[in-house]
């Protein structure tokens, strides 16, 4: 195997590592340490498909400002107490230099407090990253849905 | 000792029965009395933008399509064939030149006319007459761009009906064309009431961390908001003068980008309309709510957000972020409201306490339930039964 094809599998695993530790830091709600894997300019998007309009609709598209703002209020909210568990796969990475796009399946458990779980939501991330310094980041990271009903509703990204 | 089961010491249009929300027999009149007799709300005319557009949807239990014609005219049928009652439309919505049973292959136009039943020459013995085998029609009427149907024959027209409020929203809804840029269902656990009296009563702000830090005049004595009732239990909230929203105050920007005609920046109006139908403006967008009741403790709903079209993109983007942060699935206002009305309904099911109290009086200050006790009036009007003591004593005991 020739060095760039060593490199370029190193690259996709630490990008699939980034796409496994969002879901774990989302799991623990540590909501800085998620921010913290976007970029300086970057944004966060939830979106699905409806069948209802023709067109895509888009549930949460902020900035990573907004996103530090909403994300540290989440504590004032009167929210969900279900906790929840990723399910993740990386499908597929495409390097192009210090940029990448990624694919990965993964659904949303939730379990409620009486101990019942539940499929939450599936879909795919679509995600496109930048290389700065030695880390990968988030520019673009997109939840696309097949789950068209959100129940309940979230107040943290999926 | 104090019982939950001691009616309020108040006026009977001061308080409710909390069995109107959870009992069987109530909820099955109520799609009986009240929603196969009154116009209901559907969709915004720009679902149905030109020839052939339909959009299929279920309306008190009934399977209905409403589809824009080639003459320009929004039609709407019972989605149910002729032949052996199967449906017609089986997609939420599309653009189609007719329809086709999947079934036995039968046609309808899209004026509900059926043009075309397979292997005819098997009728021929009993001269089967097809011009008299197209679609059940549904009476269907639009008002301000917002398309209603009304499954009775009787009830008055749709402008009649709706009434004077209309004008509060006539202009930002009618003055330019718009489109639904933001759509979200989800089954509720409660009783569909339930929502509509959230949507109505404002002092329930209070729940919203994101409400107390933009809507100053939520937790003041008084606010240049004011309740209005209109007959047919129709009401809702706005001002004449400065009321806002203070977006700012919330560090949430861009909340006036694409204002509507007849809106102030920031300004915000809330209009009910009996029975469920819910229109929140602000500035830049109109939320619509409407209610599909499934059980007493099951309700769909379906939330769009309608604004401008032809904005710039990132005008667009801009009021995409700003309504997804308050009432968008994963905004902040909605949820708290269906986490709400969601642990209320499971409350109220356990019969601990067994009266809603609606007793509030500010002379229409918005926190006033003035309009929460015409609704029930109106309710109980149709129902036949007064909503502090709604239930015989057989059926009391069928809980």
């Amino acid at each position: 195997m020739s060095d760039a094809a060593v490199t370029a599998l190193l690259e996709q695993a630490a990008i699939f590592e980034v796409i496994r530790t969002t879901a774990a830091r989302l799991d623990n709600e540590d909501l800085d340490g998620w921010l913290a894997l976007f970029a300086p300019v970057s944004r966060y998007e939830i979106k699905a498909f409806g069948p209802e309009i023709r067109a895509d609709m888009s549930w949460w598209y902020s900035d990573r400002e907004e996103l530090e703002q909403i994300l540290s209020e989440t504590k004032q909210h009167v929210r969900d107490p279900g906790k929840r568990l990723h399910l993740v796969t990386p499908i597929s990475a495409e390097l192009s230099s210090d940029c990448a796009t990624a694919l990965s399946h993964f659904a949303v458990l939730r379990t409620d407090p009486d101990g019942n779980s539940e499929v939450y939501v599936a879909g795919r991330y679509e995600d496109a990253f930048v290389k700065l310094g030695e880390r990968w980041l988030y520019q673009q990271h997109t939840a696309v849905l097949d789950t068209r009903k959100l129940e309940p509703f979230t107040h943290l990204p999926l | 000792m104090i019982s939950g089961y001691e009616p309020p010491a108040l006026p009977e249009t001061h308080y409710l029965d909390n069995r109107i929300f959870t009992h069987a027999t109530i909820f099955a009149q109520e799609q009986k009395d009240i929603y196969e007799q009154v116009w209901l709300f559907v969709c915004h005319e720009s679902e149905l933008a030109v020839p052939g557009d339909f959009r299929t949807a279920s309306v008190a239990g009934k399977p209905i399509v409403l589809v824009r014609g080639s003459d320009g005219t929004v039609r709407a049928f019972y989605n149910v064939c002729r032949h052996r009652a199967a449906p017609v439309v089986r997609e939420e919505s599309g653009n189609a030149s007719e329809f086709q049973c999947f079934y036995h292959l039968w046609t309808y136009g899209l004026d509900g006319a059926c043009t075309g039943i397979t292997k005819p020459g098997g009728y021929d013995a009993v001269q089967l007459d097809r011009s008299k085998l197209g679609l059940i029609p549904v009476r269907c009427n639009s008002i301000a761009g917002l398309v209603f149907v009304c499954l009775s024959p009787d009830t008055e027209p749709l402008e009649d009906y709706i009434g004077p409020i209309i004008e509060s929203v006539r202009e930002p809804l009618g003055a330019a064309p718009l489109k639904v840029f933001h759509y979200n269902k989800a089954e509720l656990n409660a009783n569909w009431k339930l929502w509509q009296d959230n949507n109505s009563e404002r002092y329930h702000s209070l729940l919203h961390f994101i409400n107390r830090k933009t809507q100053p005049w939520v937790i003041a004595k008084t606010s240049p908001m004011q309740l209005r009732l209109f007959d047919n239990g129709h009401s809702g909230y706005w001002s004449d003068s400065d009321a806002t929203v203070t977006y700012e105050a919330g560090g949430y920007k861009g909340a006036s980008v694409g204002t509507l005609p007849g809106m102030r920046d920031n300004e915000m109006r809330v209009i009910n309309i009996f029975p469920d139908l819910m229109i929140n403006i602000r500035a830049n967008v109109v939320r619509l709510d409407r209610m599909v009741p499934i059980e007493p403790g099951k309700t769909l709903v379906e939330w769009r957000g309608i604004g401008l079209t032809d904005l710039p993109e990132e005008v667009e983007k801009d009021r995409l972020r700003h309504h997804n942060m308050f009432w968008g699935p994963a905004g902040r206002n909605l949820g708290e409201d269906v986490i709400a009305v969601e642990a209320q309904w499971a409350s109220m099911t356990t019969d601990v306490v067994r009266y809603s109290i609606l007793a509030r009086e500010e002379d229409l200050n918005p926190t006033d339930d003035a309009n929460v006790r015409a609704y029930y009036q109106e309710w109980g009007r149709r129902m036949g039964r007064p909503p502090h003591s709604p239930l015989n004593s057989d059926e009391a005991q069928s809980l």
